[in-house]
């Protein structure tokens, strides 16, 4: 048996005194680690979930977003419908107004263009009025729709991710908010113009037939061309294109050079063709019919301008009509002067002979009259007008019920002066050449004329309720809305009781029961219970703020956790109430907010 | 005799402290890479897998519930005729926009020490997310929709 005193110089068993401290030092570093490992990996996690709930959420309200532009397209597509119809009507308005006009220029030719004209005119029209009831109750239901996504989806959005949050909790403890700070939860829209709507319907067609037809250049670069000029027309035609209503009815201004003179016929065919329902076509197609036939008989010869051999060229007849027409409605004093005179013309020579006393004027030698036109001036006309032939305009064409009766209009006829005479001695003739202008047969003068697109078959509507969504101008505040700012941000705050205690034990442990040493950073301790992240929805995309809820390019990303100013700071403290701390969270938080690298 | 009985019990805790470390560094690289791909993934609009992410990554249909909120929501507004209609088409779209979400399932492997029994185990990473949005032309769009009613 070993005595005691040997036993304190016996060093057997000295290093395992030592390597059993060692021991249970490296265990403790040993759980040590794990503590901080755990910690590290909670944290990582809980941070996780805030990023993942707070990014998930605002792609929800990208999507949202993105779903409203694609309602907007698709009542802009639903009404293209209607718009492509009417300006189908509208181009065969103007093609009648054109071909009306060019009546007589092209001596009736184009009132052939007329009757199929009217028939596509009334045809579109009443299609128009067929599809114009259900086209507006679609637009009226993707209207609610509209309103619906924007109203809904933020609520359910910020429901699930929280729910979320929930299930997918590390720990029981774990509680989230997601939140948005607008006083009203919803997107950040409003109602656009119905004539916006209008225009993009007027635009689309074009657009997709440029894109379509992108592998042919030319043709896609004027359909490309056209999107503009036609977006501008409907959106400015909205009450005649899309029949949303409006203050005043629309009118077409045309200009164009109008053709005279215009017979009571061809006035009448005009007329009935652009205000006459599809009741009155044959009526239309009959008095157009007639005036065509009446423009070609009174068609005059190409070379003298006279009335044609075979036509009837009896008092009153076509040719006869058409002459007092012309020199009445040509008459170059008329406002708006005309430009383009047609006329017959004759030259001529007439002796005068001097009797002593005065000179005597033989009977004319008339050649044969000529089909003439003059371009910048009128043959007849008072000075200031610089005619081309004489000055006077005679407007009676005879006094008498006499066909071959015809006072010029004009003649340049100058008798010799009785000075001149006198020099010869009487019997001394002279012989005058002169011009005289015989007849008018037709001017064309510039002119704007208004066609009326009113139509009384068209229903007017206010369109309010059928509106496309546009970003808001201003919140509900009154504050402007921009890209970036509190409308579009999204917060997430979780709350968890992080594992920390193993470390604490470990150190409380080694410190032997002594008191631990204050911990300058004690006050962001609670800090660390906390995950915050936020998230922000945009229009990626370099188009002006028209185009923003006209192309899908809305997206989501990550932006630094900052606190809001203002009443939307309200929401915030309201949001982390909801949350064990929250509040204790958010007043540390605003302490140490400058420190947070998030 | 010290020696034989401490060594193996500092083996066993260095060992143990290897181990800890391992499968610490597999864990955060298995959760790095499940949020990486993640990402990746959701910022390509969930179309394209990201290059590495392959076998990774898998669209769900988690976000669904949205898109039955606001149908039920146009049900309930949309009235007449027309409103069971407009519901019908866009309730497609709505499953399409809000029901596209992704989920990465990770792993990665680590060695457990020899005293341990050797062998390999893996570490697993888990993320989820929406599919994130991509710009789109209006052909694009076209394309999409067509999808949406054809599927």
């Amino acid at each position: 048996m070993r005595r005691p005193g040997r036993l304190r110089s016996d060093e057997r068993g000295a290093i395992m005194l030592i390597a059993v401290f060692m021991a249970i030092f490296l265990v403790g570093l040993l759980y040590y680690m794990i503590g901080i490992s755990q910690a590290l990996l909670f944290r990582e996690k809980f941070q996780d979930s805030a990023d993942a709930a707070v990014l998930s959420t605002a792609i929800f309200h990208a999507r949202a977003m993105n779903l409203l532009v694609f309602i907007n397209i698709i009542m802009a597509a639903i009404l293209s419908v209607l718009v492509t119809v009417k300006l189908l009507e509208t181009l065969a308005i103007i093609g009648i107004g054109i071909a009306a006009a060019l009546a007589w220029a092209t001596f009736g030719a184009t009132l052939v263009a007329i009757p199929p004209l009217n028939t596509l005119r009334t045809t579109m029209n009443e299609i128009y009025t067929n599809l114009h009831d259900p086209v507006f109750t679609a637009l009226t239901a993707l209207h609610d729709a509209a309103d619906v996504v924007k109203d809904v989806t933020p609520a359910a959005a910020l429901a699930l991710a929280e729910a979320d949050l929930e299930t997918n909790a590390i720990l029981p403890s774990t509680h989230g908010v997601v939140f948005g700070t607008r006083a009203k939860q919803d997107l950040p829209v409003a109602d656009d113009a119905f004539s916006e709507l209008c225009g993009r319907a007027g635009k689309l067609p074009f657009q997709i037939a440029s894109d379509a037809l992108s592998s042919i250049p030319p043709i896609s670069i004027i359909f490309s061309a056209l999107e503009g000029p036609m977006y501008q027309l409907t959106k400015s035609l909205s009450d005649w294109f899309c029949g949303d209503g409006g203050s005043s009815p629309p009118t077409y201004q045309q200009q164009l050079d109008r053709s005279y003179p215009r017979s009571t016929e061809a006035l009448d065919c005009e007329k009935r063709s652009l205000t006459g329902t599809k009741a009155d076509l044959a009526a239309t197609e009959r008095v157009c019919t007639d005036s065509q036939s009446e423009e070609d008989a009174a068609k005059p010869d190409p070379d003298t301008g006279g009335c044609r051999q075979g036509q009837d060229c009896t008092l009153g007849g076509p040719y006869d009509s058409h002459v007092i027409m012309a020199r009445e409605q040509c008459d170059p004093t008329s406002q708006p002067s005309p430009y383009t005179y047609d006329y017959q013309s004759r030259d001529s020579e007439v002796q005068y002979e001097w009797t002593g006393k005065l000179w005597v004027r033989h009977t004319p030698v008339p050649k044969t009259p000529k089909y003439s036109t003059s371009n910048d001036h009128p043959p007849c006309g008072s000075s200031n007008m610089h005619p081309t032939i004489a000055e006077g305009y005679n407007k009676t064409v005879r006094k008498h019920d006499d066909v071959t009766e015809v006072i010029p209009v004009c003649s340049n006829e100058e008798p010799p002066t009785t000075l001149f005479g006198a020099k010869g001695g009487p019997g001394t003739t002279i012989t005058v050449k002169y011009t005289e202008v015989l007849q008018i047969l037709g001017c064309k003068r510039h002119e704007t004329k208004d066609i009326d697109l009113k139509d009384s078959s068209q229903v007017s509507d206010s369109g309010s309720d059928k509106a496309p969504k546009k970003v808001q101008e201003k919140d509900g505040d009154g504050n402007a809305v921009a890209l970036g700012d509190e409308n579009f941000q999204l917060r997430a705050i979780l709350h968890s009781d992080v594992p920390s205690g193993v470390p604490e034990k470990v150190m409380q442990l080694a410190l032997w029961n002594q008191a631990a040493p204050e911990n300058p950073l004690s006050a962001v301790r609670s800090l660390g219970n906390f995950s915050i992240a936020e998230a922000e929805y945009f229009y990626d995309g370099a188009e002006s703020r028209s185009e923003w809820m006209w192309n899908m390019n809305w997206r989501a990303r990550f932006t630094r956790f900052r606190l809001p100013t203002g009443n939307a700071m309200s929401q915030v403290e309201d949001s982390c109430g909801a949350i064990p701390e929250g509040r204790a969270f958010l007043d540390e938080f605003k302490k140490f907010s400058r420190l947070f690298a998030h | 005799m010290e020696a034989v009985v401490f060594m193996p019990v500092l083996i066993i805790i260095l060992a143990s402290v290897y181990f800890v470390r391992n499968q610490v560094l597999a864990r955060q690289a298995a959760e790095a890479k499940a949020r990486t791909c993640a990402w990746a993934y959701s910022m390509q609009n969930c179309d394209d897998i990201p290059v590495g992410c392959e076998g990774f990554v898998h669209e769900t249909r988690d976000g669904g519930a949205v898109a039955q909120k606001i149908t039920d929501a146009l049900s309930r507004s949309t009235g007449g005729i027309i409103g069971p209609i407009i519901s019908g088409v866009l309730k497609p779209a709505l499953k399409a926009a809000f029901g596209r979400s992704l989920e990465a399932n990770t792993q990665v492997s680590f060695v457990r020490p020899g005293v341990y029994g050797g062998s390999t185990q893996n570490a697993q990473g888990r993320y989820q997310l929406a599919c994130n949005l991509k710009r789109e032309t209006a052909p694009d769009v076209a394309k999409d929709a067509w999808n949406v009613f054809t599927h």
